[in-house]
């Protein structure tokens, strides 16, 4: 049963409100309670419960607005409409603006609305309970969820830590063993004979094992921890693969594998930190040269793809071995997995290398799968980014928000408007000295060392600065002087140039560092 | 004569092992067992060269480099002369640890575990043999 409170002093408005809430009683059943002075109706409100109160407005004494007042100050879960007289207007607006749910204006015919009113009101009132209750019980959650989480971040990082630890600790005694080992093998201690050579050479295989396990356990412990950070650089995918192909020659030889280099043509720079790259490689052609039969071939090579939006070289090392069943091509980069591709000597693994891959090729924004087929070989992808200017970029302007957080980072860009005049009319020479040009002019212009300089494209660079507003703007009023002076030198044919110099966003507008190359990179793309 | 090697480290069974490497190598080996006790038989033995585990209790490898390299300020021209021994420092941290910042006053590391032609190689390279 609803209560409904009524507070009017007028008995002619109270028995028509009356009237009409008998005739729509089939809406809501309901059970009335008048008050005729705003002194009666405090203490009703007091000391009893009620669902919904109209309180009028002009009452004699205190107002209608004192009541409301009143209901709010206590915290009653009330919800009021004010009833008011005709041009009062701004009295319902007062009234709405102190917590009111609706206003009813006394004009003819209006008490035929007030059953509505009540329904939607009472309806509104029971939503915004709901949605109370339900922040109440997520703002619960959250919290639940958030110690949750940090009882599990101080978990992981007490296995990482515990890993490393250990990881350090097996070195030490591991340092011994392959010393005497080596002393014994390389007969400096004397001479030994057949047999004891065997077992020596067993001894020291499986020491190294040991040792590559433990370096593996270590890296995987510090990427699952975000521990390694990459130094990610413009490199050439060819130095990184010369290098792994060198370093696993004798590896290959001692099976009789061939290894070719099937890298074609000239292939853009990638973004990557190489020594981590090779370290991928490292582990895919070495698990080539394990696995396959002697007398094999693993072949190497890449090519440019377009993944998403994004351009990568897919690299690719293909074996001609024993491959590897479908059903386990999905478990291929879990750790300590292993799969005895048919019988061969590549037991010496430690079961992290492809999880390590994994993590690292993704760690550069990457993906990396295999393809096999028994008895077919099986070949490896995986991809990596091209080298672009606002890829990097983007990376120095994240790198100057976290290494100085308490520094505001501006990012300012500048184009020249006119790249179709440059192709066309300038030769390669002119070309070339205008761009070294351009480049020492702006160099010349960021002079704090924190400032970073980065081409993003044919006459198109990117600054980072992390400096006061004000500074920036200063460096903006001489980056525009300088290019003015630079485009009327430009060209041997008298050519002007004109440029763009965007202060593509500052942070403290509410746009973060991503946004803003990203706002620029669709502002400056061709 | 032969060349002087002191060998710092806690561990009993390493030191035992690089002593008798580097013995079939052709050099005198003397041994401390912490920092402390090899920076004083530094003084005593006046060693051409210096192999320092990093992490031993008492006194660590890179404090005892430090105080090393700090005789340069002594007024006995001796002991001055003992700051510029070089020094190899041996490390269990895994590769990829190095911190640039200790590495302060090292002359070359190895990270533990080591093969036998690391340290001989580190070593002829910092006698000049």
């Amino acid at each position: 049963m609803m209560r409904i409170l009524l507070v009017d002093d007028n008995p002619t408005d109270c028995l028509i409100l009356e009237r009409i809430l008998q005739k729509h009683s089939d809406m809501f059943s309901y059970q009335l309670t008048k008050a005729h002075s705003a002194e009666d109706a405090v203490r009703m409100l007091d000391t009893e419960r009620f669902d919904i109160a109209l309180l009028d407005y002009n009452l004699p004494g205190k107002n209608g607005l004192a009541i409301l007042g009143h209901i709010q100050s206590k915290g009653i879960e009330t919800p009021v409409i004010m009833v008011t007289g005709q041009g009062d207007e701004q009295i319902a607006v007062k009234a709405m603006k102190e917590g009111a749910y609706d206003y009813i204006v006394k004009q003819e015919g209006y008490a035929m609305t007030v059953p509505f009113i009540i329904q939607r009101v009472l309806e509104e009132f029971q939503r915004k309970k709901e949605k109370e209750r339900l922040e109440r019980e997520l703002a619960i959650k959250n919290t639940e969820l958030e110690a949750a989480n940090k009882e599990l971040k101080k978990l992981d990082e007490l296995k990482s830590e515990f890993v490393s630890n250990v990881s350090h600790e097996f070195r030490t005694p591991l340092t011994s063993i392959t010393q005497a080992v080596e002393l014994l093998l390389e007969k400096r201690m004397g001479a030994i004979n057949a047999d004891q050579e065997e077992f020596l050479k067993i001894i020291d295989q499986d020491i190294k094992r040991l040792t590559r396990l433990i370096n593996d356990l270590l890296d995987m412990s510090k990427l699952e921890a975000g521990k390694i950070v990459l130094e990610k650089k413009k490199e050439s995918l060819g130095a990184v693969v010369i290098a792994v192909l060198s370093s696993l020659k004798t590896l290959a030889d001692a099976r009789s594998i061939e290894l070719c280099n099937e890298l074609r043509g000239s292939l853009p720079a990638i973004y990557g930190d190489a020594e981590r790259l090779i370290q991928v490689l490292t582990n895919l052609v070495g698990n080539a040269i394990k696995y396959i039969d002697e007398g094999g071939t693993v072949r190497l090579g890449a090519e440019q793809v377009i993944r998403g939006s994004d351009e990568c070289l897919q690299v690719w090392v293909k074996d001609d071995g024993p491959g590897i069943a479908r059903d386990h091509l999905p478990k291929l980069f879990n750790k300590f997995e292993q799969f005895k591709r048919v019988a061969g000597p590549g037991a010496q693994g430690t079961g992290l290398g492809l999880s390590i891959a994994k993590e690292i090729v993704e760690l550069h924004g990457g993906d990396i799968w295999a393809e096999s087929e028994l008895g077919r070989g099986t070949t490896f992808y995986f991809t990596v980014p091209l080298f672009t200017g606002f890829l990097y970029l983007k990376d120095q302007l994240n790198d100057a928000i976290h290494s100085h957080p308490e520094r505001p980072v501006f990012c300012i860009l500048i184009r020249c408007d006119d790249l179709n005049i440059i192709q066309q009319k300038l030769d390669d020479e002119t070309r070339k000295r205008a761009r070294r040009e351009l480049e020492d002019m702006l160099s010349e212009i960021i002079r704090m060392p924190s400032d970073i300089l980065v081409e993003l494209d044919n006459f198109c660079f990117g600054i980072v600065v992390s400096a006061p507003k004000d500074a920036v703007e200063a460096i903006r009023k001489r980056l525009v002087a300088a290019l003015y002076l630079y485009t009327l030198k430009t060209g041997t044919e008298g050519i002007k140039l004109s440029f763009s110099v965007g202060g593509a966003g500052y942070p403290d507008d509410g746009t973060n560092a991503l946004e803003l190359t990203e706002i620029a990179q669709g502002r400056y793309s061709r | 004569m032969n060349k002087k090697i002191l060998v710092v480290d806690d561990e009993e069974h390493i030191v035992l092992v690089l002593r008798k490497f580097l013995e079939v190598s052709g050099y005198a080996v003397f041994v401390a067992s912490d920092g402390k006790e090899g920076f004083e038989r530094v003084k005593e033995v006046k060693p051409d060269l210096i192999l320092m585990d990093a992490v031993m209790p008492n006194q660590d490898g890179y404090t005892t480099v430090r105080k090393i390299r700090a005789l340069k300020l002594e007024q006995d021209s001796e002991l001055a002369t003992l700051s510029a021994i070089p020094i190899i420092v041996m490390t269990a941290q895994g590769p990829h640890m190095q911190d640039i910042f200790e590495l302060e006053g090292i002359s070359a590391y190895i990270t533990k575990p080591f093969k036998n032609d690391e340290v001989l190689d580190a070593i002829r390279g910092l006698l000049g043999e």
